[in-house]
């Protein structure tokens, strides 16, 4: 799967349709037009057993009669018949296409069918396609319009991908307007054969996108795009806006993509670990490409201000500490130098404020200055149509001053329509960002800053594993739960896998009968701790499941018969059912750990606050796996418990370095390990010195483990 | 061969008719001659003869392979009513007996049915020419209890029991029977405990065959994979994103929610599912379908709401019979019966 092969298709030599029409209104007659109609150079070879020319260029019966060898094919037939042209194609060897066609897995049970025996016929003819059910592609530069959206995007430098057709037309149409260009649009539709992955690492070495932006509904392929993403982000931000984050949204999606959107958290931080930025809203995801497009990356997040209205000042001032950028403090003779130029009652604190009076001039100098300060990374310049404003001038300003300093990014802020509107064009014109409110402006500066900290984030490859590590002890266990067939581990067992990983746990085994448990609490030594233990039952102290500080055999014996009648109670029907004797631990710092596999990226591990309330702290931070010191690290420390485990009114700090460490044997165990599905561990007591994991759940993937395990059987 | 081998239960819904078939079977491949018989059964709805007539391939019609059906309810039995009975069981027999080397003859209900009406197995055993297997539960000590209570019900009557099968026994604590219960059980009864059927869910638990037929559902899709065994039912009324951590401890689970659920039906399908069953009517997504199919999940839809179906499946006393090709479930029985010493079972019939 040559990534670089996909070039082809923005850049084709020859292009044929099939299913081309005359027939103003089909899909067959909007592609053949608009190839012509946008200017695309290459050949053109409409398709169609009925005619002899579509739209005055000479067509074809079939694919077969074209003179020529035919680099890229759209087609544009019912969905039964597609992959007929793909089995002709296959014959000629035609290795790329675009696959307008819908009615297939969209529509239901026939249309998956349909698009499986698509996908075997696209992997026996070695042909790579977008689509089906898709929109199309647009190239600006080739150029090449291969779609049947009505218009075209200006050229730019900006690669769109999105998993919705419809809204590239509605961004296309309003692009138009505002002046931005793009270097491609790709429409991927059902992603029978290319996927996003596929198209962002095209786009990313593609030279004529500087930036890569996403409208995706759902990722199948997690760990490759986390994969591809990561080394991409290095040298080319991808901004993503992904749907189906609200509640009702996700539920949406679900009925829409049929695939688990309720992981959002997962979508977050893949996003995340990856340098992908999510944008919240489809406007801030412009706001910043825009800016991106033109502006270079900022060196710091410190950023000046300059405006000629106290009250915009502000709002910008406040959005940009949310953004997380910080006011500079002007340089003390940046400060005199403007106290001298500017009018007395002006502001030359940062936000500058030029007063309502301020001219073109005001603006230049004020500009010049905070340029030339080393505290200021980025400018935001506000300009509101007063009585002696001066837009023209004021934009003709700030692109010399960009020319002065191209080295700092600049954005304004025309506050205005109709009076503000030649200046506004002209600042657009000379590729300078210009917005009418003050967030959008600081949107574009701090994506910006969010790029530049993604662009240099240290490359972390220090992924721990342990070697004081019993693998062999957990691949025992495994195994021999794997034909006797469950995949839920008892307390003990999964107690006895946590210490294999050298995570420290108090003794612990499961016990059937009453001379079990005294034996058991013999040799661990009283006082014990006694849980109800079955694969069935999640939540002991639901029901009283737990009894704590045992002391005596007598009473060992009496809380063993109550723990298993109230079992039985609650549960006719259980199976396999007994009591974990467990060694008593002093009370530490109550931290809850878990793992959970997503579907699409892998396992996902968390950190927080634990106890039996602890679903309802909901105070969890989320990392991916494999994870490494500096992540594992700045999970714990988001967290809110962090901040009384770091010591707080006189008290020593928990052994953090330790709960750390568990982090990590934890995601060793689960990277050595992936047929951990779920893991818990609830509470793990943090000491002042040292960890006790109290309470270990597991479950494991019967596919997994079956694939481990079944040929050694 | 000498003898046959009657095959009797200490209480229902052990799978003694599904191991009755199974050993058949296997002893069918080792090459006997094998029959199978069942003189009385409870009810005329019991469908253990047509089973077994298809599965051994056997010519002789349903009439002579199970030829008295006596209910319960039938307390008022006259004496020349059970006369007739008695013969034709004993025509049925001959028939049988003529036929096939050896004859698998199963019990009705437990060991004691139709006591009362002096027409249990102990009362006829002397037409069948055979020795007893029992089976029986044994997963707590009642259950061992009740089968010294069988045991105790066969003593004097000169009927010889070669072996025990002990069924349902938690797979983790079969090595702990095989130390401490067996050992005590053979002492007591004086009987071979022959084998021990671990509890393991493919052996007994239902079909989703069996369950579209109690719920009276429709499948919207997966006729092909109305064989899935169902172990647990897990009813999907919690919040989407913690479905698939319940999801995930269920294993071979059937999933009851509301077709408006989708997330919970992609959590659903996203584990492992046997199968999905929608209430209220409302037709899922299609792209809900398309996972289901690619997951090989049959999708059912019932009528009534999430509640009068639980209801249903929890009030029925349905155990999973094995239908004509429902090959899974059959040959995790045959693979569990060929861990068992048949030989030496066989040989006693000699």
């Amino acid at each position: 799967m040559n990534i670089d092969t996909l070039s082809t298709f923005f850049n084709p030599k020859s292009v044929a349709i099939v299913g081309a029409s005359n027939t103003k209104g089909k899909v067959g007659f909007d592609i053949v037009n608009n190839l012509k109609k946008f200017n695309y150079q290459g050949n053109i070879y409409p398709i169609n057993p009925k005619e002899n020319m579509i739209q005055e260029i000479k067509s074809y019966k079939s694919l077969e009669e074209c003179p020529s060898l035919i680099e890229l094919v759209f087609i544009a037939i019912p969905a039964k018949h597609v992959i007929n042209i793909i089995d002709q194609m296959g014959k000629l060897q035609i290795r790329f296409v675009v696959i307008i066609s819908a009615g297939f897995k969209e529509v239901g049970h026939e249309g998956i069918l349909l698009e499986n025996q698509l996908l075997i016929s696209l992997r026996s003819n070695n042909v790579r396609a977008i689509g089906p059910n898709c929109l199309g592609l647009l190239d600006t530069h080739t150029p090449l319009n291969g779609s049947f959206a009505s218009r075209m995007p200006l050229k730019g430098n900006l690669g769109f991908i999105s998993q919705s057709g419809a809204l590239i037309t509605g961004i296309l149409d309003w692009s138009l307007n505002e002046g931005l260009g793009f270097s491609k649009f790709i429409s991927v539709g059902n992603k029978v054969d290319i996927d996003e992955v596929d198209l962002i690492s095209a786009l990313a070495k593609d030279d004529q996108t500087k930036a890569i932006l996403a409208y995706l509904e759902s990722i199948e392929r997690g760990r490759k795009f986390i994969e591809f993403a990561s080394s991409i982000t290095r040298k080319k931000p991808i901004i993503v806006i992904k749907s189906g984050i609200s509640k009702a949204g996700a539920r949406a999606a679900s009925s829409h993509t049929g695939s688990m959107s309720g992981t959002n958290t997962a979508y977050e931080i893949a996003f995340k670990k990856s340098g992908v930025i999510q944008a919240k809203n489809v406007q801030e995801l412009f706001d910043m490409a825009v800016a991106i497009s033109s502006q270079p990356l900022p060196q710091s997040s410190k950023i000046c201000i300059i405006t000629n209205a106290g009250g915009p000042g502000i709002i910008a001032t406040d959005a940009a500490e949310f953004a997380g950028l910080e006011l500079s403090n002007l340089d003390h003779d940046t400060i005199r130098a403007l106290q001298q130029k500017l009018p007395m009652a002006a502001s030359t604190l940062n936000p500058i404020d030029v007063l309502g009076t301020g001219s073109a001039d005001d603006y230049f100098t004020s500009l010049d200055l905070v340029l030339n300060d080393s505290n200021v990374s980025m400018v935001l310049i506000i300009v509101t149509p007063q009585g002696m404003t001066q837009p023209l001038k004021t934009a003709e300003a700030i692109v010399s001053s960009k020319l002065k300093y191209p080295d700092k990014p600049i954005v304004s802020v025309f506050m205005g329509g109709v009076d503000l509107r030649d200046a506004t064009q002209f600042l657009k014109s000379h590729k300078l960002p210009c917005f009418t409110f003050p967030e959008r402006g600081i949107n574009a500066l701090s994506g910006l800053w969010r790029y530049s900290l993604i662009k240099n984030r240290p490359v972390l490859t220090d992924y721990m594993q342990f070697d004081d590590i019993r693998k062999d002890l957990v691949s025992g266990l495994f195994k021999s739960l794997y034909q006797k067939n469950r995949m839920t581990l008892l307390g003990s067992e999964a107690i006895f896998v946590a210490q294999a990983y050298n995570i420290p746990c108090p003794s612990t085994r499961t016990a059937f009968t009453v001379n079990e448990a005294i034996k058991i609490a013999i040799e661990i030594g009283y006082p014990v701790a006694m849980k109800v233990s079955s694969p069935e039952i999640i939540h002991k102290t639901d029901f009283g499941g737990i009894f704590l500080n045992v002391q005596t055999e007598e009473d060992l014996s009496l809380k063993f018969k109550t723990l298993i009648e109230d079992a039985r109670g609650y549960f006719p029907n259980i199976g396999l059912l007994g009591v974990d004797i467990q060694q008593m631990s002093p009370k530490g710092r109550e931290i809850i750990i878990g793992i959970s596999e997503d579907p699409q990226f892998g396992h996902l591990i968390m950190v927080g606050t634990g106890g039996i309330y602890a679903n309802y702290h909901k105070d969890v931070q989320f990392g991916l796996i494999p994870l490494n010191q500096s992540e594992a690290k700045d999970m714990l420390l988001q967290t809110r418990i962090y901040q009384i485990m770091k010591g707080v009114r006189g008290e020593e700090a928990d052994d953090i370095e330790k709960t750390i460490e568990i982090l990590l044997r934890i995601s060793n165990l689960v990277t050595d390990f992936p047929e951990i599905l779920e893991l818990d561990i609830n509470p793990l007591f943090v000491f002042k010195k040292d960890v006790s994991a109290l309470d270990v759940k597991i479950t494991l993937s019967r596919e997994k483990l079956s694939e481990r395990y079944s040929n050694e059987i | 061969m000498k003898y046959n081998l009657f095959i009797s239960s200490i209480n229902p819904g052990v799978g003694k008719t599904t191991f009755a078939l199974a050993l058949a079977l296997n002893l069918k491949q080792d090459g006997l001659n094998i029959g199978y018989f069942k003189p009385i059964s409870d009810s005329v709805r019991d469908k253990d003869a047509e089973n077994a007539k298809n599965l051994l391939g056997m010519d002789e019609s349903l009439e002579i392979i199970n030829p008295v059906q006596i209910t319960p309810y039938e307390y008022d039995l006259t004496p020349e009513q059970r006369t007739e009975k008695i013969d034709e069981i004993k025509v049925a027999f001959e028939i049988l007996s003529k036929n096939y080397d050896m004859l698998i003859i199963e019990g009705c209900r437990r060991i004691h049915y139709l006591s009362f009406l002096k027409l249990s197995a102990r009362d006829l055993f002397s037409i069948y020419k055979a020795k007893m297997l029992i089976i029986s539960s044994g997963a707590d000590v009642e259950d061992i209890d009740r089968i010294i209570l069988g045991v105790e019900f066969l003593r004097n009557s000169q009927i010889e029991c070669i072996g025990g099968i002990l069924s349902m026994v938690p797979v983790d604590l079969i090595e702990k029977y095989q130390e401490t219960i067996l050992p005590r059980l053979e002492e007591i009864l004086n009987i071979q405990i022959t084998g021990i059927i671990p509890n393991k869910s493919t052996l007994v638990a239902p079909s989703v065959k069996d369950l579209l037929e109690l719920l009276d559902g429709e499948v919207i899709l997966g006729d092909a994979y109305l064989d899935n065994l169902v172990e647990n039912y897990v009813v999907g009324a919690m919040e989407p994103d913690t479905a698939l951590k319940y999801f995930r401890n269920s294993e071979r689970k059937a999933v009851i929610t509301g077709g408006d659920r989708p997330q919970i039906a992609v959590a659903a399908l996203e584990t492992d599912t046997s199968c999905l069953i929608l209430t209220g009517s409302i037709y899922p997504s299609s792209s809900i379908l398309a996972k289901a199919e690619l997951k090989h999940v049959p999708v059912i839809l019932v009528k009534g709401d999430t509640f009068s179906t639980i209801k249903k499946i929890t009030s029925s006393t349905h155990y999973g019979r094995i239908h004509q090709g429902q090959t899974q479930k059959l040959m995790a029985w045959r693979q569990m019966i060929d861990q068992i010493d048949c030989k030496t079972l066989i040989d006693k019939l000699k």
